[in-house]
């Protein structure tokens, strides 16, 4: 048997196994909507812990991160500082946000906003950035699969038909138990990719160039530039301190408002859950750091990979690795791709129906579950053919998809800290910040100091919520009272930088 | 520690993390040596401030936790 059939062996074995369990989840939660889309209000710390962290690390950190630290250096480290600062407030917001959703029974983002700011534009308005900004997000996730299946047999399986393999096992988990299956199989994938992460990034550098001080002193010496920040773009040119900056600060921003993680807050068993798993996250945070010194190890590397973002696999592949060892790890990375593609998927398709189709239409429950269930399909295949014939960096697509969903960062913070804040601004805030990130998404030249565009119409998004609001008259004390109730004394906005 | 402190502690260090990490703050740390666990020393910088947070949240927490005891 040659060795890439041995590595396949591998990396099927382990499908197999993620598919097992999440099966066996989807017998114990209900069938009902909530039980689909909340877990039925279930987790413990464990599986969240797990599932933000699993759900976070995802084809971006195994396969995008290492693709930027080899091809742009420095650049990369945007990647590691954001996530921290981006999950702070949950630690403040979530419990709030829980306490609120129980209360009312949401299970949405845009319930949230809308319990508030009471109006179905509004609804359909995030439920349209939701998605947009999950169809990058997932095309990242298939590509992903797509680029681990391909290197690791040799291309026998190619780009196309890895993406869609991966994406059959992960629809087919979806639809048969809902969120439960995203649980659990987060909770398997995740210890076993922090651990075989850490072996080998220190493993690596050790091996080739007999340590990471002696590897990052001869890339000092030959490419003085890539440890230099702000590190390069695409093209190799000089990257620019703007793009560098807002891409930490719109992602930063952006980051809790992926309707997928925002959701897990109405899913916590406890505000306790909530506060450890902010205060723990860190940790995975740190997981970066293996992950990308594996990506600095291809640049002293003689044999290039096909492009930047297989240098993992290609490092792993071509440093005589026991093929038990690479099969395990690329089935890894495989699989974060998947278990983010799942809760992705899932998230796309509970917020069209319930905040997009709902507050228009009347559905039967069981028409809603068929409904979201059909939903995954569509999503699905529009963000594989998408992935299939576009040409973008992994990272590229997710800074994109972090422009569009910034713009419900402002809406969320003025329902619950701003109590001035009304229906008309949040509307005219909302529409004037998507405008104006996709006019610079589509002219990038136009940006001020390459200011990343969520970041510009982030500004705009502020401004014209203030103004309104301002304008326009206050809404009623006892509806604002009503929504807020149930908050704990003295829990002011700390949060809301 | 008391809870109001400990939140304070909190806004400070990321708003400082905010600062240092991007641009201008990080000018002064952008540089090679000195080598820190091998890694450049911009990189170390970046993620200190990573390590920092766990650290600062943790404060926040066990601040919070013991006031609910002690009430």
């Amino acid at each position: 048997m040659q060795r890439w059939q041995i590595v396949t062996g591998v990396v099927f074995a382990y499908l197999f196994v993620t598919l097992a369990i999440g099966l066996l989840a989807g017998r114990r939660t209900s069938k009902s909507v909530a039980g689909y889309v909340a877990a039925d209000r279930g987790f413990g710390l464990l599986a969240m812990y797990f599932v933000t962290g699993a759900t976070i690390f995802s084809a971006f950190a195994f396969l995008g991160g290492p693709g930027w630290a080899y091809s742009r250096g420095a650049a990369s480290f945007y990647i590691l500082a954001y996530g921290v600062l981006g999950i702070v407030p949950l630690y403040f917001m979530g419990p709030k946000v829980a306490r609120i959703g129980r209360k009312r029974g949401y299970v949405t983002q845009a319930q949230l906003v809308t319990g508030r700011f009471p109006n179905r534009t509004i609804s359909l308005l995030l439920a349209l950035a939701s998605v947009g900004a999950f169809v990058p997000y997932i095309m990242l996730q298939m590509s992903g699969a797509g680029i681990v299946f391909s290197a690791v047999t040799e291309n026998h399986v190619p780009f196309w038909l890895g993406a869609a393999l991966a994406y059959a096992v992960v629809v087919f988990y979806v639809l048969v138990s809902g969120v439960a299956a995203v649980g659990w199989t987060n909770i398997f994938q995740g210890i076993f990719m922090l651990t075989i992460a850490w072996v080998l990034g220190i493993y690596m550098p050790e091996h080739l160039y007999g340590g990471i001080g002696d590897m990052f002193r001869q890339i000092h010496t030959t490419h003085p530039e890539l440890l230099t920040l702000p590190g390069l773009d695409a093209a190799g040119g000089r990257w620019s301190w703007g793009a560098y900056s807002s891409a930490i600060l719109s992602s930063a921003i952006g980051f809790l408002m992926w309707p997928h993680l925002f959701m897990k807050s109405f899913a916590a068993r406890s505000d306790e859950t909530l506060r450890r798993t902010v205060i723990l996250f860190p940790t995975f945070q740190l997981f970066l750091i293996p992950v990308f010194l594996i990506g600095f190890a291809g640049i002293l590397f003689p044999q290039p990979p096909r492009t930047p973002d297989f240098i993992m696999p290609h490092m792993i592949l071509n440093t005589g690795l026991p093929a038990l060892v690479v099969g395990a790890f690329c089935a890894g990375a495989l699989s974060a791709s998947m278990s983010t593609g799942d809760a992705l998927l899932h998230g796309a398709a509970s917020i069209t129906v319930e905040d997009g189709l709902r507050p228009f239409l009347d559905i039967p429950e069981r028409l809603q579950t068929t409904l979201m269930r059909l939903l995954v399909l569509a999503v699905g295949a529009l963000a594989y053919y998408l992935a299939i014939i576009q040409q973008r960096s992994l990272v590229w697509l997710l800074l994109t998809a972090y422009g569009i969903i910034d713009q419900i960062a402002p809406p969320v913070y003025a329902a619950l800290y701003w109590r001035r804040a009304t229906t008309p601004g949040v509307l005219a805030g909302l529409l004037a910040g998507i405008a104006t990130t996709v006019f610079f998404f589509l002219k990038p030249g136009l940006r001020p100091f390459e200011i990343h565009e969520g970041i510009l119409g982030l500004v705009v998004n502020i401004v014209v919520l203030v103004a309104v609001s301002l304008a326009t008259r206050p809404q009623a004390p006892e509806h604002v009272e009503a929504f807020c109730a149930g908050e704990e004394e003295g829990e002011v906005a700390v949060a809301a930088d | 520690m008391t809870v109001r402190t400990a939140r304070a502690l909190v806004l400070v260090y990321f708003l400082g993390y905010a600062v240092f990490l991007t641009y201008p703050g990080m000018l002064p740390f952008n540089r090679f040596r000195p080598q820190i666990l091998g890694l450049p020393f911009s990189f170390f910088w970046v993620a200190l401030w990573v390590a920092g947070g766990a650290v600062v949240l943790l404060t926040l927490h066990r601040a919070e936790t013991r006031g609910r005891k002690e009430g």
